[in-house]
């Protein structure tokens, strides 16, 4: 039988006891430290790493059920497996043991055969868990490295035309997101594209479709030019025609979709030209409340090959606001279970203040309704006010 | 002497556990130890301290059963349980005659290590 070699930790305050743990385990190959009560092995276990400890529960000063209780109770020794050392008459103080946490027990006196078995599976255990762990953070980094990359696929610089203003914000629910904003000019065509999307589902599949879907976008708008198509309305079909065909024909069989909002906004007259491919329908607010609801005018893009996007307008007047989000911030879930709700966002919405502030607020109300609940879907608010002034 | 006071047997698995070249250490370190635990028990018994003569009593069962001391071993288990019970009102004469026992059970470790 093979076993797992560690670093171990004897306590005894019986020295014929220590001296035969220590002697038998060193036989073994491993490396045996030794402590006579329970103060001086909480501290050896503070000062170096082991792998195991054999606990004795009768000890003077502090006995066996304090440290257990006090490794338990820490968070970087929880995690050492214990294994208590008791008379054979003392099953009933082993059961306690192992109900506080302790991973086995070994009846004295010691047989050799039970002492190197359970030692094994112990070590293994920890063994196993130690490779978890680093598994574990080596995955974090991974997953630390694909936020940073997708950072990176969010504008750094929204356009900032004069007489209007665009802030966004997207909040993860995991490490990486699903959702998208853009907001960046068309040259050719001096007008602002601007995207909200929501791929389904959540993490690194939904995240790996997120840069997709958001590249072909960018791509196509720019590249429709090049095809001939000239009117900003067939350049915003076309777009979202050839994202959804693509997505649709090389990669169906994944089931991957997005919901998105994609506007053409002329700065210069406030007309608004859009599809809602099956998006939650963004909102445009004046200073009497909600003037235009964004409905869908297609289905979610990636499902079906040559569907149609219809492409509808509104105008944004002076004083107006437009407001996009993801489904991540109505169905926001308090610790209690309660969702945030669109009423509730809308009634966040405010054409008095600058739209920065505006999403400032509703992030930090939205922040506030979660809680320490947890954060099951990403949260997008995308926002364009056009100030009350300009012509 | 009697080698009675130690199961052989037992002994002989402790001798194959550690090696012969430790068993000497080991036995001195019992030699060493018992007295001093058994030497607790009067004045913890005087005292009325339970716990320090169950505790002593304890640590004593507890090396005599890894040398296969039976009877040293049934004697401090019964004292140690006397104490647990709160019964050292019936401890007698039982002190000496662990001592006793003791001293048998040291004279024949010191022969089986030679």
């Amino acid at each position: 039988m093979t076993v797992e070699l560690g670093h171990l930790l004897v306590v005894d305050d019986n020295k014929v006891n220590r001296m035969l743990l220590i002697r038998s385990l060193e036989k073994e190959g491993h490396c045996v430290s030794s402590a006579v009560n329970g103060r001086e092995a909480l501290e050896l276990l503070h000062a170096d790493s082991y792998d195991l400890v054999l606990l004795d529960i009768e000890m003077p000063e502090m006995d066996g059920y304090q440290v257990l209780s006090s490794m338990k109770d820490d968070a970087q020794l929880r995690h050492i497996p214990v294994i208590m050392i008791t008379a054979v008459d003392e099953i009933e103080s082993a059961i306690r043991c192992i109900e506080m946490g302790a991973e086995d027990y070994l009846p004295k006196p010691f047989n050799p055969i039970l002492l190197r078995a359970r030692i094994g599976a112990s070590l293994d255990k920890k063994h196993l868990r130690d490779k978890e762990q680093l598994y574990l953070k080596s995955l974090e980094r991974e997953l630390e490295i694909g936020r940073d990359i997708q950072a990176g696929f969010l504008p750094t610089d929204l356009p900032q035309a004069s007489g209007w203003e665009i802030a966004a914000s997207l909040k993860s629910a995991k490490e990486v997101a699903g959702d998208f904003y853009d907001a960046f000019y068309l040259e050719s065509e001096d007008k602002i594209c601007l995207v909200i999307a929501d791929v389904c589902d959540k993490g690194v599949g939904a995240a790996l479709f997120m840069t997709l879907f958001r590249s072909l976008l960018r791509f196509t708008i720019g590249a429709t030019d090049a095809f001939g198509e000239r009117s900003p309305a067939s350049r915003l079909k076309y777009a979202v025609t050839l994202t959804n065909n693509y997505i649709a024909n090389t990669h169906g069989e994944t089931g991957m979709f997005a919901t998105i909002f994609f506007g053409l906004l002329d700065p210069a007259d406030g007309s608004l030209i859009y599809i809602n491919a099956g998006h939650e329908n963004p909102l445009v607010v004046n200073s009497n409340g909600v003037c235009a609801i964004l409905k869908k005018t297609g289905p979610a893009v990636g499902i079906i090959t040559d569907v149609e996007f219809t492409v509808q307008e509104v105008q944004l007047y002076p004083g107006i606001l437009f407001f996009a989000f993801t489904d991540g911030a109505p169905d926001a879930l308090n610790p209690a279970g309660n969702s945030f709700g669109r009423e509730r966002l809308i009634s966040l919405l405010n054409n008095d203040i600058s739209a920065k502030i505006l999403l400032d607020n509703m992030d930090v109300q939205l922040k506030e309704f979660i809680g320490e609940a947890e954060q099951f879907d990403d949260i997008t608010l995308l926002i364009v006010q056009r100030s009350a002034c300009s012509k | 002497m009697s080698k009675s006071e130690i199961d052989q047997a037992k002994f002989e698995d402790l001798k194959e556990t550690v090696g012969a070249d430790y068993i000497a250490e080991l036995v001195s370190a019992f030699m060493e130890e018992a007295p001093t635990l058994i030497a607790q028990l009067s004045p913890a018994l005087l005292a009325g301290d339970t716990e320090a003569f169950r505790r002593a009593a304890h640590s004593v069962k507890s090396n005599a059963s890894t040398f296969g001391a039976t009877r040293l071993y049934e004697l401090a288990k019964e004292l140690e349980f006397m104490a647990r019970e709160n019964r050292l009102g019936e401890v007698g004469s039982k002190i000496e005659v662990l001592e006793e026992t003791f001293d048998r059970v040291a004279g024949v470790l010191k022969e089986l290590c030679v």
